[in-house]
């Protein structure tokens, strides 16, 4: 028998099925975790996201749709929005980040999900490394800090006006060249 | 464009205070300009989140959520005859009473159907509950159903209670699914009545028995091979 689907498994989690929510924690506990601490940068709020994000899917607080696109997609947007919440609770939201690079660690993936990750991860980089400095800060400070426009208009010194054209014109660029690499499928 | 819409950044990032929030979402649900910029903002950052190195999860951490799941409530005892091998899951008090009252219909139907009213306690002792649930709504409904396996000899027999289920359209129906692995099998109709409510007693004659998944859908056709239309209701069992 094929493995359920993540929906398949998400419909079976509300129903408070605990094989089918296990099965997708331990699809995605890694994934998620590390993202809420790439965005905290902070181990302790990362495992607050990570519990918050999970107990929710069991309780069914926040409703996935299909029409809402990938389950994938949509677990990652729920961890960001709460890794926000998160930073602003605690106030720590200030540019400078802090450095915790001690506790990554690499690790041998073994899942499909953190297979097709690494996949992905890779082809990212390089794009990343191919945008000029301002386009991969103004995506850091506006995707992965969650800055507010004006914030990062007096960050980057930008007329408030042009913040949005400048992080969307930074985005298709790294879309595209994402694309050429032709290495990250979406489906 | 108007004054909400440059509100959409501040919006995708949570930067705006709580009646903003509202302000902008009441905002988006008339401006077709702004959900389809979201679309854009969401799709051009789906990647994004992969971007992010490994990082070592914490041994305990899975132990500690699944420590903290809310327990269901409590377990009430719904039938005290043998199960079969499929665990049970555990049933709120609603839950049970539907259940109970579906249980009770099937028991009086295998003693009516009985020719002889001398031996109930034989029809009765070869009806088995192996397992149950109930079904999530999805977004948008306000349904809800119970699932039963029963084993009834040698014959499994889904038993299906659904309520709320919103009114179809004239060439509409209801279709119950069974699911094992992916395969889909269509597991008989529901025919609501006036309020909402209905239920479906269907034979599993062709299955073998592995299937975890009920779903309710609304289709044009009935017994398709495979669910087309809108998924209404779905759980495990």
């Amino acid at each position: 028998m094929t493995e359920p689907d993540d929906i398949q498994l998400y419909y079976q989690t509300v129903a408070h099925n605990r094989h089918s929510f296990e099965q997708l924690y331990d699809r995605y506990e890694k994934l998620v975790f590390s993202f809420a601490y790439r965005m905290t940068n902070n181990r302790t709020m990362a495992e607050e996201v990570t519990q918050d994000v999970f107990l929710k899917l069991w309780n069914g607080t926040n409703q996935y749709a299909e029409e809402k696109g990938k389950f994938s997609s949509w677990l990652l947007t729920v961890t960001r929005n709460k890794s926000i919440d998160e930073l602003r609770k605690s106030k720590r939201h200030a540019y400078e980040p802090i450095l915790d690079k001690d506790s990554l660690t690499e690790e041998t993936v073994s899942t499909e999900v953190t297979a097709e990750w690494n996949e992905r991860r890779e082809v990212i980089r390089i794009a990343i490394a191919e945008l000029r400095a301002e386009q991969r800060e103004i995506i850091d400070l506006f995707y992965f800090k969650g800055f507010s426009q004006s914030k990062i208009a007096e960050h980057c010194k930008l007329p408030l006006g042009t913040v949005k054209g400048r992080i969307r014109l930074a985005l298709k660029h790294l879309k595209g060249i994402i694309d050429q690499e032709g290495g990250v499928s979406n489906e | 464009m108007n004054k909400s819409c440059h509100m959409l950044i501040d919006y995708f990032n949570r930067t705006l205070t709580e009646d903003e929030m509202r302000q902008f979402e009441d905002h988006l649900i008339e401006c077709p300009s702004c959900q389809e910029e979201l679309m854009e903002w969401e799709m051009l950052t789906e990647n994004l989140p992969y971007e992010s190195e490994a990082v070592e999860v914490p041994t305990d951490l899975k132990a500690r959520i699944f420590a903290s799941l809310p327990d269901l409530p409590a377990e009430a005892e719904f039938v005290t005859m043998p199960t079969k091998e499929k665990s049970r899951r555990r049933m709120g008090p609603v839950t049970t009473v539907l259940a109970a009252g579906l249980f009770a219909s099937l028991v009086a139907n295998a003693f009516l159907f009985s020719e002889t009213q001398k031996e109930p306690e034989i029809a009765q002792s070869e009806i088995q509950l192996i397992g149950q649930s109930i079904l999530a709504p999805q977004e948008g409904t306000s349904a809800s159903a119970v699932a039963m396996l029963i084993a009834d000899g040698d014959q499994n027999v889904l038993l299906l209670d659904a309520t709320d289920l919103p009114t179809l359209s004239k060439d509409e129906l209801y279709q119950v699914w069974v699911i094992e692995g992916d395969q889909p099998y269509p597991a008989g109709i529901v025919q609501p009545n006036e309020t909402g409510t209905g239920t479906v007693s269907h034979p599993l004659t062709n299955l073998s028995g592995t299937w975890d998944t009920v779903a309710i859908t609304i289709e044009k056709e009935p017994n398709l091979s495979a669910p087309e239309g809108q998924i209404i209701l779905a759980g495990g069992i």
